[in-house]
């Protein structure tokens, strides 16, 4: 059981479903490598405590137990049982702080104060950090004492992935990104036949490979390979504006799995391929596609990683597009219907572009009804950190989804918007599980579907 | 309000005119006994709401309830103290309440109560990281 899945049919790809994830395993691995339960512990803990900083030692001191998180996090307002309190998915990595890194670790240990970790408690836990987390960081913002608890899920993360207890989807979709550089396929060659194919069918304009370009265009490889209109809605877009942009083949996977796998050395190479290219055709702006993550991994961690300021500005789509409404450069014809935005995680609480979306869908005319709560402290959409992906966690997740479901049901809007691809694919399949008639719409395609006049 | 009322309330025997030349403002007994009375009632209520929420009660651990004892002892013993409980010698009394007083103060920095000044830093942290994203609710 402790084998990793290898690069054989246990990771072949499952695409043509309402959400993206490797087919259906015969068999889980749930744990990878052949480490003993010792080397899985100390792997854990090691790799937790090694991006360590005073911050997160400040905030897990700074923990009173109150509690209010709980109310914060989807998983528990569904289901009520504590266990998916979110500073309780973090108790063995607060359990080894304090015997062993904390000030008084000494005492802990002498004492035997706080019991060792063990690896059947991290298998037990592994189901609490990977099924019932999605990263939303709706708890960080209600802690009353500040702490940032999703920031201390991706890092228990990092020591879970090292020590090879990660569910077997996420394994197996790291794997091989870290074996093709993409990780659901889209290798520079599928990317190339798609641009051609898509080029060819919507008789649009894709260039790539331009020598120079003032716009560096990237996707995300869930747009790549299931809704490769976004890629043409990008086209369209930056040809109705008459920009002078490209896609690169040496840097268009916005996806960086080696953020979401906990690895930093994955992520740096992720990164770098993206801020090469860009420096490569001297691009002035570098545009995220609509996805959540990517917009952490190179908005704000990119300078970090190439190790000085970025010689170019990082935009979200959403941000370009609102940028582009409010210098008037893109005219939009009018959409008489009512929508409803879906706030991705990643890009409006845990990364601050909140207002642009909701300029641009002003521009479209749509009537606005905002969700309760909305904006940062909107509900997730239950898909996010790759539960998606993960099979074990499809009950749950369903049930989370109930909450989105009614929040926009409440909204009485007719079309549901969002700007992340995940989120969409989540929405996707919570439409077709519970047979719901609203389909969420991408911001970049009703926009795409709506340009004034076409340019060419 | 706790950290005051002991303060207060534990100096106001001390003749502190003999040191400084002046002496600690001290609150009226009838004061201090009232806001003991209302500390230990509130401390009784958010204990047995620990004991009770299931939230709280798996999540919590020894430091919590530790703390809390802490926390109300001096109140307890210092009201015992005041009203001569059981016939007991004032010394007596009145040196288990400075005591407890004790225990709370060594006992500060190391467990829970040290929230009272980690939430500027936790807090200060996590809202320069927010802010520099402009990231609001």
């Amino acid at each position: 059981m402790s084998t990793p899945p290898g690069s054989d049919d246990r990771l072949e790809l499952e695409l043509d479903q309402p959400r993206v994830s490797v087919k259906a395993p015969a068999v889980r691995f749930d744990r990878q490598g052949e480490l003993t339960d010792a080397e899985r512990v100390e792997k854990a803990m090691g790799n937790f405590v090694k991006d360590f900083g005073r911050t997160a030692a400040i905030y897990m001191e700074s923990c009173i137990h109150c509690g209010m998180c709980a109310e914060a996090c989807h998983f528990y307002e569904v289901t009520k049982d504590p266990k998916y309190t979110p500073i309780w998915k973090l108790e063995p990595f607060k359990q080894a702080y304090k015997r062993e890194y904390g000030p008084f670790a000494f005492l802990f240990r002498a004492l035997n104060l706080k019991p060792r970790v063990t690896a059947e408690q991290l298998q037990e836990w592994q189901h609490l950090i990977y099924d019932s987390c999605t990263v939303c960081g709706r708890c960080s913002l209600m802690c009353p004492m500040g702490i940032d608890i999703a920031a201390l899920i991706s890092q228990a993360r990092h020591g879970m992935f090292h020590a090879g207890l990660v569910p077997h989807e996420l394994w197996a979709v790291a794997e091989r990104g870290k074996r093709e550089g993409s990780p659901l396929g889209a290798t520079p060659k599928v990317f190339k036949d798609r641009l051609e194919w898509l080029a060819d069918d919507h008789e649009v304009e894709i260039p790539l490979d331009k020598a120079r370009a003032e716009v560096l265009c990237t996707m995300s490889s869930i747009e790549i390979m299931k809704y490769p209109d976004s890629v043409v809605a990008t086209a369209r877009i930056m040809n109705h504006l008459g920009l002078d942009w490209t896609f690169r083949s040496d840097g268009y996977e916005a996806t960086n799995f080696g953020l979401l796998s906990g690895n930093a050395a994955w992520q740096k190479e992720m990164s770098m391929k993206l801020i090469n290219a860009a420096v490569a055709c001297g691009a002035k702006t570098l545009i995220l596609p609509e996805c959540g993550h990517a917009y952490t991994a190179l908005r704000w961690m990119g300078a970090n990683m190439y190790g000085k300021p970025l010689p170019f500005r990082v935009l979200h789509m959403s941000e370009f597009l609102a940028e582009n409404v409010q210098n008037g450069r893109l005219k939009l014809r009018k959409l008489p219907k009512s929508a409803t935005f879906h706030d991705p995680c990643q890009v409006s609480r845990r990364g601050g572009a909140i207002e642009a979306p909701r300029v641009v869908l002003e521009a479209l005319g749509v009537e606005l009804r905002e969700m309760f709560p909305t904006k940062g402290t909107n509900w997730c959409c239950g898909g996010g950190g790759g539960v998606v992906a993960n099979r074990r966690a499809d009950e749950l997740r369903h049930k989370v989804f109930r909450i989105k479901m009614e929040q926009i049901e409440q909204t009485g809007a007719e079309v549901p918007v969002t700007s992340c691809a995940n989120c969409r694919q989540t929405f996707d399949d919570g439409q077709a599980h519970y047979k719901w008639d609203k389909e969420m719409h991408s911001l970049l395609e009703l926009v795409a579907e709506n340009l004034a006049e076409e340019a060419t | 309000m706790l950290f005051f009322e002991d303060v207060f309330s534990d100096l106001r025997g001390c003749d502190c005119s003999d040191v400084f030349g002046c002496a600690w403002p001290t609150l009226p007994t009838g004061v201090i006994t009232f806001l003991s009375a209302v500390s230990l009632a509130a401390l009784v209520a958010v204990l047995i709401h620990r004991l009770t929420d299931p939230v709280k009660r798996l999540i919590s651990n020894f430091d919590d309830y530790f703390s809390w004892f802490l926390t109300a002892a001096p109140l307890a013993t210092g009201m015992l103290a005041f009203a001569h409980a059981g016939g007991a010698p004032y010394e007596k009394l009145l040196a288990i309440h400075i005591l407890s007083a004790e225990a709370l103060l060594i006992w500060f920095p190391f467990g829970k109560l040290m929230h009272a000044f980690l939430i500027f830093a936790a807090r200060g942290t996590t809202g320069v990281l927010f802010e520099r994203k402009g990231a609001s609710l």
